[in-house]
């Protein structure tokens, strides 16, 4: 394969995307401007001018900082884990192994079609207390009943709801990394071997380097994911604290319009938290992303 | 069960959001139209003609899909005869909770859709008054059904929903009422608690045995539980009128009282059931000793579906049991008016209503009707026969009756749904 072929593809390829991007980015930007306006009350059903109420009502609530703080920590723990998981992962796979490597793929693969709904309520059904788990370890005695098993899922710190992440997280990030870390990085990793450098230097020095321009944004989608996804929030979370998604949907869903508004406000503040950790992880990483052009 | 609720609630979010996106230039067309249309035309008095043009329509009828058997219920009660006697397709749609069905009615009133999704909505309370309020309701309807006249239009628990005037935009379905279930297996009736403060006794003396559902959108059995509470804590008259100053007079007694509750409860009151089907599988599981149900028939319908013990029995406190009517709205924009006519018609059929209470045929709810003012002595037969095999599990009728208050003003509602989640989790 040439890299005459590669480059002209890559330039077409940027015109190609422009339907994807008008339809895409069209529906996207019109669907944030009906956010941004019902989050100041601009909003059917209501009348009168634009306000900052809802913000003021949310950011104003007591109980915001604990759940704005649960949000963004489950999120970031169940990215960094999962993150780091996949890194490992396609670390150790980037030397081919033969019919093996297609059966880990296919392991790897097994739930990344399965919905984010589905695959919460199929943790729910194994771990929780009225879970399978819970009556096997019952049945074998260790405990009295069911109920004696310790709340792993809906609990306190969102075990549960990272565990979700994490299990379904990873096997997304390492389909994006395997692409990048193909024959030239390994090629490189084997030059490093030879030059002595240990494990660690070459997971550092070569591998990081060559797999962040997939595993940044990938890992920036699977936060942004996180934090406003509810499904897996309530099926999997508590009552208290409640993530932020799953506040946002209820007051959706309140019968008193203006709780609308908040509903808005908290997707608003949402994606500002997003757009913040976008920017802070791009300058963090931009040395590896950004890198003087020529061929591989 | 839970997830059928939480993909009907994204399918309302998604459907929300894309007529949100629509929104912004449609304000002034939306509320100059909703009775546009042919269907206005529609005379409710000449019934053969409603029922003419009802042949051959589908009808669209959102209601809450949170429990498998009424699901399954509706479909093969009405269904059939929809389709057999009048040529009526019946698609029932499924919703988290019954206010999915009111945004989807606000959202297209917001696009300018005169040609609406939504057909029918099984609804009551704050609902009903938020359609009422954004004048979203097909009016001028309900109270001249052929079957109307069996319906007690005199008794103020029918003819006010919530504290607000019916009028003649909502037709009676079924009438439900709050009562706790417990498992006679496991105590027998003389240890049930019968008031709120001996319920907080036995929470204390058992700690860890009892919760309620969450207050909020998809937990209103929570909601009544905690309405129950302050009607025994500062009276229970006088609700039906909203009063900001007796609010904030009772609340502080009302949030003593929960948080006295609180430390008592499944883990620690530190989390409660998101909605019903959790509490049940809390009861079901042994980690709880009490369940929720509004139905005639207490748990029986459960216990059909095997979602609870078949020793499962309901019992109501002394006092303060909130009970009501539960009714069919048309909203205004709907695309066949006509059909949904024949369908609120349907619904009161005496053989109907005698199918809807009995356990087995997993409903359960009571009577829209009133059985006195039927004159068919076979229809008369067979209601009074329903009510008398409603099976061990019901909570007898005599009790119900003693223990019957009606709901609050619905401006309550969402007073009492977001200073609970406030005063007893510090949450928002």
């Amino acid at each position: 394969m040439s890299s005459g072929v590669a480059r002209s593809g890559h330039r077409g390829g940027l015109l190609g995307l422009a339907p994807v991007v008008l339809i895409v980015g069209g529906l996207s930007a019109a669907a944030l401007l009906a956010g941004l306006l019902a989050s100041v009350g601009i909003q059917a059903g209501r009348t009168g001018g634009p306000s900052l109420d809802a913000y003021r009502a949310v950011l104003g609530h007591p109980g915001f900082a604990t759940s704005y703080g649960f949000s963004v920590l489950v999120a970031s723990v169940g990215t960094a884990v999962a993150v780091s998981g996949a890194l490992l992962i396609g670390f150790r796979w980037t030397r081919p192994s033969g019919r093996w490597r297609t059966a880990k793929l296919g392991l790897l693969q097994l739930n990344l079609s399965v919905p984010h709904l589905v695959w919460a309520v199929a943790l729910l059904a194994t771990f929780s207390a009225s879970g399978w788990v819970a009556r096997v370890v019952t049945g074998l005695g260790l405990i009295d009943r069911p109920a004696q098993f310790p709340a792993l899922i809906n609990d306190r710190w969102g075990i549960g709801i990272i565990a979700h992440v994490v299990s379904k997280e990873i096997p997304f990030i390492v389909m994006t990394l395997l692409p990048v870390s193909g024959r030239s990085t390994r090629a490189q990793l084997e030059q490093a071997t030879v030059l002595g450098a240990s494990a660690g230097d070459r997971f550092l020095h070569v591998y990081l380097p060559a797999v962040a321009p997939a595993v940044v944004p990938a890992g920036l989608a699977v936060f942004a994911f996180s934090l406003g996804a509810f499904e897996p929030a309530a099926v999997l979370g508590v009552e208290n604290p409640r993530s932020l998604a799953v506040v946002a949907l209820d007051r959706f869903r309140a019968p008193d319009l203006a709780a609308r508004a908040e509903a808005f406000a908290i997707s608003t503040v949402l994606l500002a938290t997003c757009l913040v950790a976008g920017a802070l992880v791009w300058s963090l990483t931009r040395r590896w992303l950004v890198r003087p052009a020529g061929p591989s | 069960m839970k997830v059928r609720g939480l993909r009907a609630a994204l399918a309302a979010l998604v459907v929300g959001g894309l007529v949100a996106a629509g929104c912004s230039s449609s304000e002034d067309t939306g509320r100059s139209t909703p009775d546009g249309g042919a269907t206005s035309e529609l005379d409710v008095s000449d019934w053969d003609a409603v029922l003419a043009d009802a042949r051959g329509e589908t009808v669209n009828w959102y209601l809450w899909g949170g429990s498998e058997s009424i699901n399954r219920f509706v479909d093969e009660t009405y269904g059939p005869v929809l389709r057999d006697r009048f040529g009526i397709t019946l698609n029932r749609v499924p919703v988290a909770d019954t206010v999915d069905a009111v945004n989807q009615v606000l959202a297209e009133e917001s696009a300018g859709e005169e040609q609406g999704a939504v057909d029918v909505i099984w609804i009551n309370g704050e609902n009903f008054s938020t359609l009422a309020d954004a004048g979203m309701l097909f009016d001028g309807w309900s109270r001249r059904l052929p079957n109307a006249r069996l319906v007690d239009w005199d008794n103020p628990a029918v003819a006010k929903d919530f504290g607000v005037d019916v009028g003649d935009r909502e037709s009676p379905w079924s009438s439900a009422q709050f009562q706790l279930v417990y498992d006679s297996g496991r105590m027998s009736s003389a240890e049930l608690p019968r008031s709120y403060a001996a319920l907080l006794d036995w929470a204390c003396a058992n700690p860890g045995r009892f919760t309620y559902v969450a207050p909020g959108p998809g937990g209103f059995q929570g909601t009544r539980f905690v309405k129950g509470a302050l009607y025994e804590l500062a009276g229970s008259d006088g609700w039906q009128r909203f009063d900001q100053a007796r609010w904030d007079a009772a609340a502080p007694k009302l949030w003593s009282y929960l948080e006295e509750l609180a430390p008592c409860l499944w883990r620690n009151g530190e989390t409660y059931p998101a909605d019903e089907n959790e509490l049940h599988r809390l009861f079901a599981n042994d980690e709880v000793d009490f369940t929720i149900t509004q139905a005639a028939v207490g748990p029986g319908a459960l216990i059909e579906e095997g979602l609870v013990p078949s020793t499962a029995k309901a019992f109501v406190f002394d006092a303060n049991s909130i009970g009501d009517f539960n009714y069919l709205a048309i909203p205004s924009n709907a695309s066949h008016k006509a059909a949904a006519l024949v369908l609120a018609n349907l619904v009161l059929e005496p053989e109907l209503q005698a199918r809807q209470i009995l356990p087995e045929h997993g409903f359960g709810l009571g009577y829209a009707i009133d059985p006195g003012r039927v004159d068919d002595e076979d229809a008369a037969a067979a209601l009074r026969d329903a009510a008398a095999r409603l099976g061990d599990a019901a909570t007898p009728p005599e009790q119900l009756a003693a223990a019957l208050v009606g709901d609050t003003a619905p401006q309550y509602q969402d007073l009492v749904e977001t200073g609970w989640r406030r005063a007893l989790l510090g949450g928002l």
